[in-house]
């Protein structure tokens, strides 16, 4: 369920957009999986911008992609896999990169001298993705802005790139941009609570459990995505073979405690009931 | 991946979600500062009371304090232990941001593919494309697949050695299991688990579909082409593999007699 914020206050209707004469949706998309969950997949009203290393974790395509890393970081192998330099290859959508690559027939030059001009005052602050499409939107103009996926939960981005992108938002909001956030990322609402009026005991004066040192999101609150959920699509077997697993599956029914989609405990909880 | 496998002990005795301090099978190398880890739950150690004992902070790094049954596994280090066991397993799947701090054998994960993997815990030397099966104890330990076992069947994608983790192939497209004999296979044979060790000791053989035996299968398992045999046989090569398609496998111990086709 995606939650809205509701309009700058101080925006007076009809003046705080008025070189925008039409509604534009842009929705953000990154790798968190609980709040792509609610991310409106099929909703044509909403133009999908994502980074081009979470491809897989998409449910459909992108409208455009981004990967604003230099060359060394998308053409060598290890995390990225020698797969992501033929998927860039391949891509017939709209991939904004630091310049136009032969490699990469779809890419197309960021405007990174266009969105400093206007937006690097009072200082050029893009330490993530997500800073640079938001950027880019505010400048070409649009009305709402919805991150999914979107979440810098994790050690090294919370400490490094939380609050670039939570300045964004607050940049986005102030220009009277109606901000949509899913009610998993936790965006905009760590800590929990008004600061000296719900951060702190009014019997000891100890702070609360919100405000105290951060604890960094681990498996409680950020899982893999399992199977069935969107953006994980299971190799599909070759037809000739779709048959066959089909009648084994029939005549050898699975032991409880065999593995399969859903089933995690290799048979350890069966063993144990 | 692969990578050294992490500390571990055992529960003494089952905990409650606010039992600070609780007794493990042993408490060498445990010292205050480290982690502690027992299934999805993250503890920081107080102290060592007494030997054999631990004080902790329940809950810590974001994860919720929960009871814990007996026996369970207790996996400590250091921070950048644990950092070390997700770099190395993200090496294959990629940083989605969706995985926990604390990557623990039995964690699966997808590659772009579709193709699903499980980190496993080796207790013996294995090689690219082997067949292991699986501990059904919760512990996730694998090791060759032998005829009478009993487990999931997966397929190791690198080589690493006991007391390594690394990721074992359950679902999907594999063009690479090493097969223990050279005699020629194609689709219409049977995996079967190996029956005796080859060297090097790779958990495949095939029978025959038109063969009339009573034989341990591996269900789930399908071979998808006949043998490639390349080179000559190495320390880490039998000189033969075959592409498989894995659809959660699975062998018992029971024998099954095999008489018709699986093509």
């Amino acid at each position: 369920m995606a939650v809205a914020f509701g309009y700058a206050p101080d925006r007076k209707p009809g003046r705080a957009l008025s070189s925008i004469h039409f509604t534009r949706k842009v929705a953000i998309f990154g790798c968190h999986s609980a709040s792509l969950v609610d991310a409106p997949w099929d909703d044509p009203s909403w133009e999908f911008h994502g980074h081009a290393t979470g491809h897989q974790w998409y449910r459909r395509q992108m409208d455009f992609y981004y990967d604003l890393h230099p060359p060394a970081c998308w053409t060598r192998g290890g995390r990225k896999t020698a797969l992501y330099p033929k998927w860039l290859a391949a891509l017939t959508v709209p991939i904004y990169m630091q310049k136009h690559y032969p490699e990469v027939p779809a890419s197309i030059q960021y405007p990174k001298r266009r969105v400093l001009a206007e937006f690097g005052y009072p200082r050029p602050y893009f330490t993530n993705h997500v800073a640079w499409i938001i950027a880019l939107a505010l400048t070409e103009g649009v009305t709402t802005i919805g991150l999914f996926g979107v979440n810098y939960g994790i050690r090294t981005e919370y400490q490094i790139q939380r609050a670039c992108c939570e300045y964004w938002i607050g940049r986005a909001a102030a220009r009277g941009v109606h901000i949509v956030l899913p009610e998993q990322s936790t965006l905009l609402q760590e800590p929990v609570g008004l600061y000296g009026y719900d951060s702190h005991d009014n019997e000891t004066g100890a702070r609360t459990t919100e405000y105290r040192d951060k604890t960094y999101a681990t498996a409680e609150d950020i899982q893999p995505i399992l199977p069935g959920q969107p953006g994980t699509q299971p190799a599909v077997p070759p037809e000739h073979l779709k048959e066959e697993i089909r009648l084994e599956e029939l005549e050898f029914p699975r032991p409880d405690w065999a593995l399969k989609p859903g089933r995690t405990d290799g048979g350890f909880e069966e063993e144990n009931a | 991946m692969p990578v050294d496998i992490l500390s571990n002990t055992t529960l003494s005795a089952a905990i409650a979600a606010g039992d600070e301090e609780f007794q493990v099978a042993s408490t060498t190398n445990i010292v205050a500062g480290k982690i502690l880890v027992v299934d999805s739950e993250a503890m920081k150690v107080n102290s060592i009371p007494t030997s054999g004992y631990v004080n902790v902070m329940r809950g810590t790094n974001g994860t919720l304090a929960r009871p814990h049954a007996i026996s369970q596994r207790v996996f400590f280090g250091d921070h950048h232990d644990f950092k070390a066991v997700k770099d190395h397993a993200l090496g294959l799947v990629g940083d989605s941001g969706a995985f926990p701090d604390f990557m623990l054998p039995g964690q699966r994960a997808f590659d772009g593919r579709g193709n699903e993997y499980i980190m496993v815990e080796l207790t013996a030397v294995c090689y690219r494309g082997t067949t292991v099966v699986i501990s059904r104890d919760g512990n996730f330990t694998a090791v060759q697949a032998a005829g009478g076992t009993q487990g999931t069947i997966g397929v190791t994608i690198e080589a690493a050695t006991s007391d390594q983790y690394t990721w074992a192939q359950i679902y999907g497209f594999n063009g690479y299991a090493q097969l223990d004999a050279t005699s020629a296979c194609t689709s219409a044979y049977i995996p079967v688990p190996a029956t005796s060790v080859s060297t090097p000791s790779v958990g495949l053989s095939n029978l025959a579909a038109a063969t009339t035996a009573a034989a341990y299968v591996i269900h789930g398992m399908f071979i998808q082409g006949v043998a490639v045999s390349t080179g000559t046989s190495a320390a880490s090569y039998t000189g033969t593999y075959i592409p498989v398609f894995l659809n959660y496998p699975y062998t018992t111990n029971q024998l099954e007699r095999v008489e018709s086709s699986n093509s």
